[in-house]
């Protein structure tokens, strides 16, 4: 209709052309320009999109927009550009449709046919054009494509906050970070100095009683799934690790679902000095050292083992992954923590953390987490027999195996 | 040179863990959704690989999918999906629309490393000859 308009109002455009498609052929009531000489292609044009005006010079273009802007019409979604390459003719045209908002959504599309193997890369890089079809073979699509093309580009045009583009450098941590990592620099770098002659001690235990390194290191998925060798001291047989399929019927984990975590009662892989060790969380010291290199943070979601960590990548849960890893956490020190927690509200907890944590709450969780430390020494062998009382030693971990 | 990735994902929580395990070794931009990501695509050089969900918030399912891998422009680019749908679903889609690989959530974050270097290597290879 709006270009029926133009047709009557400036008969000067000889090459004007506009058809009206039948109400079978609709595909799409959008209109478009045409910049060439093939009629056969105009009439392909006007069958899949329906109408169009068919123009014969760039100035033209530029003459029938200002028109159909000044008139308050409707405006064409796209321009089929069906002349030979001409970098200076299809930059002036991207220009005049870039510099105007109305235009913005305007899909200019080029006919490869008309184009060399290097006017294509040209074309290509230096973004003149929002694709390149074959008018010959590829028109049945085009309205599809222009739709596609044209809504991006209006959403796009819309406004500016539409666009959400993400660096590497924006998606570092802010000032929260800042401060958890000063904050875990001189805690660690404290707490290991006290401790260094008592971690002595029990690294001579370790060596004494059974054969075997002194550490235990495995792989742990940590802030946003960055993995690195989370080291412990070793309270199990070497070989340990092998020994977890033939267990998995003792898993206290067990789900319809399978099994996210692992854990199970009197593992009869624990040697003496690390049934010590894990009853009083003392095999977890060695973590100090990941929070000083900076694998992880005092307060956190647990690091979890890969196996585990892997089951938990997706649109629900990784947002666990978005908080850096602990040494003790949010659900760790929950007040109404059962004997076992489900293993997804411990992820509901973990996600809770990632989302609203701050300084302020990690010295909470700190503060929570001292009771524990000192409690379940004594009573260890007492929790084990009540397992409705039995309470998860934040340093405890998970999934030691 | 760093290759570039891009990653198109509506969850934050994906895009995050994507540029944090891809970040040592490529440079990675990532976006929401599709708008976004066809505005970055027109606006900037080309990617040397994408890594995506086929659902995205603005778009129907598999649509940009669809779009790239139909385009003159884009159809040089080599996709990579991450799909929430059913494995059959996944594949027959994948190779439809000619994806180099796909995974589906939880998907292992290592396997994805191995697919993103041997198309990478894969790709330069193929240029060469």
């Amino acid at each position: 209709m709006n270009l029926e308009i133009i047709h009557k109002t400036v008969p000067r455009y000889k090459y004007v052309r506009v058809t009206e498609r039948s109400a079978s052929d609709a595909v799409s009531s959008d209109t478009f320009l045409y910049l060439g000489t093939a009629d056969k292609v105009f009439d392909a044009l006007v069958l899949n999109m329906g109408k169009g005006l068919h123009l014969r010079t760039v100035s033209e273009i530029t003459e029938t927009l200002t028109f159909l802007k000044e008139y308050g019409s409707y405006l064409p979604q796209a321009i089929f550009l069906d002349i030979p390459y001409e970098k200076d003719k299809f930059m002036s045209i991207r220009r005049f449709i870039e510099n105007d908002v109305e235009l913005k959504g305007l899909v200019l599309i080029g006919n490869v046919r008309k184009l060399s193997a290097s006017e294509n890369e040209d074309i290509i890089s230096s973004h003149l054009v929002d694709e390149i079809m074959d008018f010959d073979s590829e028109l049945a699509m085009a309205a599809t494509r222009v739709g596609f093309l044209n809504r991006m580009k209006c959403s796009a045009a819309v406004e500016d906050s539409a666009v959400k583009i993400e660096t590497a450098g924006s998606m570092e941590i802010g000032a929260v970070g800042i401060y958890k990592r000063t904050f875990d620099i001189i805690f660690s770098l404290t707490l290991l100095l006290i401790l260094l002659p008592v971690m002595m001690v029990i690294a001579i235990a370790i060596k004494w009683e059974s054969k075997g390194p002194v550490f235990y290191n495995s792989f742990r998925a940590g802030r946003g799934f960055q993995i690195f060798r989370f080291f412990k001291f070793r309270t199990m047989k070497v070989g340990a690790d092998r020994m977890i399929q033939s267990m998995t019927h003792l898993n206290k984990y067990n789900t319809s679902n399978g099994a996210v975590f692992f854990k199970i009662k009197n593992d009869p892989r624990i040697t003496g000095v690390g049934k010590f060790l894990r009853a009083t969380g003392l095999d977890e010291l060695p973590q100090l050292f990941n929070v000083l290199r900076g694998d992880m943070s005092i307060v956190g979601n647990r690091p979890l083992p890969l196996y585990e960590a892997n089951t938990l990548t997706t649109d629900e849960w990784a947002e666990r992954f978005a908080a850096p890893a602990g040494i003790t956490g949010f659900w760790q020190v929950q007040e109404k923590m059962n004997a076992v927690l489900s293993s997804e509200d411990r992820i509901k907890a973990d996600i809770h953390y990632s989302r609203s944590h701050n300084l302020k709450m990690d010295l909470q969780i700190m503060l929570r987490t001292l009771p524990f430390l000192v409690s379940e020494f004594p009573n260890q062998e007492k929790a084990k027999q009540e397992t409705r009382n039995t309470v998860v030693s934040p340093f405890k971990t998970e999934f030691s195996i | 040179m760093r290759k570039d990735i891009m990653v198109i994902d509506g969850s934050k929580a994906i895009r995050y863990m994507l540029h944090t395990i891809l970040k040592k070794n490529y440079k990675v931009i990532s976006v929401p959704d599709g708008v976004s990501a066809m505005y970055y695509l027109r606006e900037s050089a080309h990617p040397d690989l994408i890594i995506m969900d086929p659902e995205l918030p603005d778009l129907g399912s598999w649509e940009l999918v669809r779009h790239l891998s139909g385009s003159h422009l884009y159809a040089s680019i080599p996709l990579l999906v991450i799909s929430n749908q059913p494995e059959d679903e996944t594949r027959v889609k994948a190779i439809n629309y000619g994806v180099m690989d796909f995974f589906q959530k939880p998907f292992n974050p290592l396997h994805l490393l191995d697919s993103v270097e041997n198309i990478l290597v894969g790709n330069a290879m193929g240029k060469v000859y």
